[in-house]
């Protein structure tokens, strides 16, 4: 499933923090990396993927380096900053709370707010 | 795929010198190439060819980061990325159809790489931007102001000079002096002088300094000076004012040219045009008039002199026909000048009048009513209104902006004006500063408001009496405008123009007191007639030959009066404010210097003064090098007549 762009613009670079807190990675490593870790739902193109990755980098929350692979090639690795630490610890807070939020209205599946207006008003 | 050796191989000896520069690192430099990583940066091609990719993930590349338009350092950054992307797609298995779909639409890739890129952009260059930007928009807003300002034009409505002409035409031709004037001074032609100037006829005295000139001048032109004497009970002046003379006039001055300097086709029938070559001619003879009285003074022939005196007396009532304030000025001047002669006269000559010529010259000196010497100002906000009209727009609800016109016209108000203010521009500067200086000018609202203001309160100056007035509040408000550039410029027609109404206010109010000390003078002179001697004091005089004391306008108490030794004295405070019983003011020599003790000093000045005061300038006489004691400690001797001139 798709997600409309609006929230893309929200999720799309929180993800990419996410990612690289694990470690330093590289452009279609990143593209292949979304898409599978979300099952596709935050997958994005590279003509998305850049811009959101020179964004980050002018915002200093992530830094980069070319690298020479073993083949010989060149690689540009990205790594997360202190910056950007700190910047992903809040916007996890955030979406943790906005998730709460969300569930407790039932906008989440299997919540117990679902359960509660489920059709017919059933309990 | 490209040779990548030949894409950077060096420059050949032929070729240009700009192309081997390219080859350099200067060259680099001057392209935007700047190191960005452990190797050195080829060129794109070479990069491309270099990576080996298919063809067409290679145009893809290419195309994409052409289109960012972004800094050739820059674009080589993002080739190498996209570059290794596609390299490791390829590697790991991905079709050139699967990448180039999943890359994404080409165009809004490069827009959004470049706005992205462009945020990487070092602070300097931001700045420079932002700069740029701000300048753009600063001449973008400047260039609206400039059509704005270049499409005003003023609407000239009215005719002010036409409101003018006809209070002089509602006087029936009958009832208009100036015929009769001209017709004089046609006759009788310029008063005498002589070669080296070094005398003047409105100096000349009976039995004075070249007297046979002046009164050989007088006899040859009796017919015409009574002919003034009858003018002079006509109602009115009746000089039809306008920007030309009419065809009688020019007989009179057929040398004069109509002001030049504000030759513009939107000063045409401007109030500030009017041409006033009268009054100087009036002036002239009053003069006469005055000068026939003494040589009639001279002969005991008390009549006549009353009569040249009364007649000077209607020809000030004449001035009063028309708003015009430099009008109202002259007239107040020969009515000082028709008191001063009287005083004298009354001093040194009294034996030719009867008591009855007295009384009745007292009696048409005291029909002069202080409203008659009062300034009027309703001429001066016309000529306001006239120029206003000429230089503004008109929005039709009384607002308005300043046109091109009439910041030219401005312009050369300023250069006639001698206004050391103004800058020396170029016309091509000037006009660039044109809609800037029209952008913070004042509105014509809000000129016209402050115009108003200032007038009103200089009339409410004006209305006081000269013991209650002090510094003009109205010409500090003038002052400080023009002590502000910015505030000169925004109300420059308005400094240009306000009428300096300080010392029109306070040279009215002495007028008046030589009026009424011309009448005490005579009221002493009939005392002494009646009781063969001079009174102790005023008081005397009241009710029986005069009805009251009329006041000293220096400080507002009755007018001042010391009888010594050689005869009586009517007095004011003077400049010091400080009643010195009479003692007339003299220099180091000891002349007497009367007139320096008449100047008025408004009294918050006067008390800066004294506290700076040298305590020995109390005592005379008046050193006029000491600027602590600005003015002598003397009071001003009113009659009889004294020593006029400050000694140099």
């Amino acid at each position: 499933m798709r997600v409309e762009r609006e929230l893309m613009r929200g999720a799309g670079p929180v993800a990419v923090l996410k990612l690289l807190d694990r470690g330093e990675m590289y452009g279609y490593e990143l593209v292949e990396a979304l898409d599978r870790s979300s099952n596709g739902v935050l997958g994005m193109g590279q003509s998305t993927l850049y811009p959101l990755l020179y964004n980050l980098e002018a915002k200093g929350l992530i830094k980069a380096k070319w690298r020479t692979t073993e083949g010989g090639r060149e690689r540009k690795y990205y790594a997360l900053t202190d910056r950007g630490r700190g910047r992903l610890a809040l916007e996890t807070r955030q979406w943790n709370a906005l998730a709460r939020a969300m569930a407790q209205l039932g906008v989440l599946d299997d919540s117990p707010a679902s359960a509660r207006i489920a059709p017919g008003g059933a309990a | 795929m490209s040779d990548a050796s030949s894409v950077d191989a060096p420059p050949r000896a032929e070729s240009p010198t700009w192309v081997r520069v390219l080859y350099t690192p200067l060259g680099d430099l001057l392209r935007g190439k700047l190191a960005s990583g452990p190797r050195p940066r080829k060129r794109a091609k070479a990069l491309l060819a270099e990576a080996n990719l298919p063809g067409r993930v290679s145009m893809l590349i290419q195309e994409v980061t052409g289109r960012t338009r972004l800094w050739k350092s820059e674009r080589h950054e993002v080739m190498r990325e996209l570059i290794a992307h596609f390299a490791d797609g390829l590697e790991s298995g991905a079709t050139v159809d699967e990448l180039a779909q999943s890359f994404g639409n080409l165009r809004e890739a490069a827009r959004l790489i470049r706005r992205a890129k462009k945020r990487q952009r070092p602070l300097w260059w931001r700045t420079l931007r932002l700069g740029l930007w701000m300048v753009l928009a600063l001449i973008g807003l400047y260039l609206l102001l400039a059509v704005r300002f270049f499409l005003g034009r003023p609407n000239i409505a009215h005719n002010y000079i036409t409101d003018i002409q006809a209070m002089v035409n509602a006087n029936p031709e009958s009832d208009r002096a100036w015929p009769l004037y001209r017709q004089a001074l046609l006759a009788m032609g310029k008063p005498p002088t002589i070669e080296d100037k070094s005398w003047d006829f409105r100096s000349a005295r009976p039995g004075g300094k070249h007297w046979d000139l002046a009164e050989a001048y007088l006899t040859q032109n009796a017919d015409s000076i009574a002919l003034l004497r009858e003018a002079a009970q006509r109602k009115a002046l009746g000089f039809v004012v306008g920007t030309s003379l009419s065809t009688e006039d020019q007989a009179l001055w057929p040398q004069m040219e109509v002001q030049t300097a504000l030759n513009d086709p939107l000063m045409e029938n401007a109030v500030v045009g009017v041409l006033l070559p009268y009054l100087a001619e009036v002036r002239t003879l009053a003069f006469v008039l005055a000068i026939d009285a003494r040589r009639a003074a001279a002969d005991e022939d008390g009549q006549t002199a009353v009569k040249n005196l009364s007649a000077i007396i209607g020809m000030k009532r004449q001035l009063r026909d028309l708003p015009i304030l430099v009008q109202g000025l002259v007239g107040n001047a020969i009515l000082a000048m028709t008191c001063e002669t009287a005083g004298d006269l009354i001093a040194n000559q009294p034996e030719a009048f009867t008591d009855a010529q007295l009384q009745e010259f007292a009696h048409r000196l005291a029909a002069v009513r202080d409203s008659d010497i009062s300034i009027r100002l309703n001429g001066e906000r016309m000529f306001f209104d006239d120029i206003l009209q000429r230089l503004y727009t008109d929005d039709g609800n009384g607002d308005g902006r300043m046109t091109p016109g009439g910041m030219r016209v401005m312009q050369m108000l300023t250069n006639l004006m001698g206004d050391g203010h103004a800058l020396e521009l170029s016309d091509v500067v000037r006009m660039a500063a044109a809609p800037a200086v029209g952008a913070v000018s004042l509105s014509r609202r809000d000129l016209q408001r402050d115009y108003n203001a200032m007038m009103d309160q200089f009339e409410a100056e004006a209305a006081r009496p000269l013991w209650e007035q002090d510094v003009s509040a109205a010409e500090q408000q003038i002052e400080q405008w023009m002590g502000s550039p910015i505030e000169r410029y925004r109300r420059l027609p308005l400094v240009l123009l306000a009428p300096a109404i300080g010392k029109a206010t306070q040279t009215a109010e002495i007028t008046k007191m030589t009026r009424d000390v011309t009448l005490t003078a005579i009221a002493l002179e009939l005392y002494r007639r009646r009781h063969d001697r001079w009174p102790n004091s005023l008081d005397e005089l009241v009710p029986s030959i005069m009805p009251a004391i009329p006041p000293d306008r220096f400080d507002g108490k009755p007018l001042k009066y010391a009888l010594g030794d050689t005869g009586p004295v009517l007095y004011c405070v003077g400049s010091d404010g400080d009643d010195d019983g009479g003692r007339a003011a003299v220099d180091l020599a000891g002349n007497p210097i009367n007139d320096a003790a008449r100047r008025w000093i408004a009294p918050s000045k006067r008390a800066a003064h004294q506290q700076q005061q040298n305590p020995d300038a109390s005592t005379p006489p008046w050193n006029r090098a000491d600027l602590r004691q600005p003015y002598p400690n003397a009071d001003w001797i009113l009659w009889p007549p004294q020593a006029t001139r400050v000694q140099p």
